[in-house]
């Protein structure tokens, strides 16, 4: 067998699944794999997804999950399968930097993340830890010393964020799916500009102890990768409640991936056009491509109607309020003290926290509960809402100010402040040939509907299966 | 700019200088201008969330008293 695997951008990067399927046969190994993955991360370097690489114990690992195969132990789907995880997550194998000159170098105790020991107990090969904004917040400021996260469908513009690295990655084939997480839209941002699936869970259904915290009552540690269907075998390793995290939530867990063939035959489809659909900010090409998904959903037996999620604009504030407020907490003594060590974009968003007083952001909780009641009665009509992801395509890089997500419009946040499980799909691209995505929404712990819908789009679209331009060429 | 607005303006400056002195944040001059430009809208949507239909509404965050203990 070739030391490495034949697979170059013109033809899709194999998915979690097929890549299970391909160990099993026995078509591939997981060496071979990784190796390809490595080479496939070193031409991309441009692109800044890692901040570091675990060659050795990642082709350690490899090796393990091939030698499990020859000996019959069969982990389940991630045996052998080569991720990213986002440098927020502890790992034993590597430091967590959070991309900071601030947070201290032995954060995490050189210990696993539950979330990382469930992935390495699958069999899972953890190639690296991928960039993200500072302390997920923020966006890249290259004078700190870390890598730019670099957009593989054009370089001069975002790769989103905050889990950035994980999403570049994924697009650009150099892993099959990683961890990112999400406070406000951290992994769908991503997900929707580098054009893959990303998923924001219900909170508490993943435990995120020994993750750097940002909005503590908003955290989620979510999986991204080329589809809904390898999203939902990676959750099914992810989910359940750990002691160690007490937000966690002790709720059954259920086989995602055997769960998510539901179709579309009478799923009752929300479109919330209000906000969501004719915000100052909305690009129009985008609006449309989500239209269009829409279109075909309803073509595929749901059920569309249009609704209205009431103070959703207010709802995206109060999330922001929420997370500054709860970040400022964390980080208020190091502002105070090391100021110019967060980069330049980080310390600007951080510091709003110190113009909130202590009545805002109890208001902002008691908003939050209104918001949620409201969407609880929402659905009760609905199984699922569908919104934009992201407002326009991937901005330039040169153009992006921490002020924007003051100024204009979100579409994510609001999610976050309800707790609820959202995906992010690919549905097109851009004029400009940058990608578009549209954002499904379901009931709390309803993670199998959201999938469901996701994966039945997929099975009449290939939207997810796009791969950026060979990259390794320009590098 | 009319005087209202004038003293509004001086108000928020104001009030952005004190909020960060309270916390102990220094920061260079460029970025406190920053700041004080998008306090205002900051200020606003903080403002909107204490409409008066939200007035009777519950805290929407609860504890756990038994967290901690065996």
């Amino acid at each position: 067998m070739d030391a490495t695997i034949e697979f170059t951008t013109k033809t899709t990067p194999p998915t979690i699944a097929s890549a299970a399927a391909d160990l099993r046969a026995g078509a591939i190994t997981s060496a071979a794999l990784t190796a390809t993955m490595f080479e496939r991360i070193d031409a991309a370097e441009l692109l800044g997804a890692f901040v570091c690489l675990t060659r050795e114990s990642a082709m350690r690992a490899a090796e393990a999950a091939d030698a499990d195969f020859a000996a019959g132990v069969d982990r389940g789907p991630l045996q052998g399968i080569p991720l990213a995880v986002k440098d927020i997550i502890s790992t034993a194998d590597a430091p967590t930097t959070a991309n900071s000159r601030v947070l201290a170098p032995d954060w995490g105790g050189g210990i696993d993340a539950p979330v990382v020991t469930r992935l390495r107990a699958a069999g899972a090969v953890i190639v690296g830890k991928s960039t993200t904004s500072e302390f997920a917040c923020g966006l890249p400021d290259p004078d700190k010393g870390f890598p730019v996260p670099r957009n593989p469908w054009n370089p001069e513009h975002s790769a989103g964020g905050s889990s950035s690295g994980t999403g570049v990655a994924v697009a650009a084939g150099l892993v099959l799916g990683g961890l990112g997480t999400d406070t406000g839209g951290s992994v769908r941002f991503p997900a929707a500009l580098n054009g893959h699936t990303g998923l924001k869970v219900t909170y508490g259904r993943v435990p995120k102890n020994g993750v750097v915290p940002l909005g503590f009552t908003l955290d989620s540690i979510g999986p991204m990768a080329r589809s809904a269907e390898d999203c939902a075998l990676l959750l099914d390793v992810m989910a359940g409640a750990d002691a160690g995290d007490a937000s966690s939530a002790r709720i059954d867990v259920p086989v995602y991936s055997t769960s998510i063939d539901r179709g579309l035959e009478g799923v009752r489809v929300g479109v919330p056009k209000p906000y969501f659909f004719d915000a100052d900010g909305l690009d129009l090409e985008v609006r449309d491509a989500v239209l269009a998904a829409i279109d075909l959903l309803g073509a595929g037996g749901a059920v569309v109607s249009s609704t209205t999620v009431e103070h959703a604009k207010l709802a995206k504030e109060a999330n922001a309020i929420t997370m500054v407020a709860e970040a400022f907490a964390y980080h208020r003594r190091d502002l105070a003290t090391r100021w110019t060590d967060y980069g330049r974009h980080t310390r600007m968003t951080l510091g709003r926290g110190a113009l909130f007083s202590a009545a805002d952001y109890a208001q902002a909780q008691r908003f939050r509960s209104a918001f949620r009641s409201h969407l609880a009665e929402l659905f009760a009509e609905y199984d699922v809402l569908v919104t934009p992801t992201w407002p326009v395509p991937a901005p330039r890089i040169d153009s992006m100010a921490s002020e924007d997500n003051v100024t204009g419009p979100s579409f994510c946040g609001q999610w976050n402040l309800a707790g609820l499980p959202a995906i992010a799909v690919p549905c097109g691209f851009s004029s400009a040939g940058l990608p578009v995505s549209m954002q499904i929404v379901g009931k709390p712990f309803a993670e199998a509907t959201v999938l469901g819908v996701a994966h039945a789009y997929q099975q009449i679209t290939d939207w997810h299966r796009h791969v950026p331009p060979d990259l390794a060429a320009t590098s | 700019m009319d005087s209202t607005t004038a003293d509004e303006a001086a108000a928020d400056r104001d009030a952005v200088t004190r909020l960060f002195a309270v916390a102990g944040l220094t920061m260079a001059d460029s970025e406190l201008e920053r700041m004080m430009r998008v306090y205002p809208q900051l200020r606003a949507q903080a403002d909107a969330l204490y409409a008066a239909e939200f007035a009777g509404v519950d805290f929407g965050l609860a504890f756990d008293p038994t967290i901690g203990f065996n």
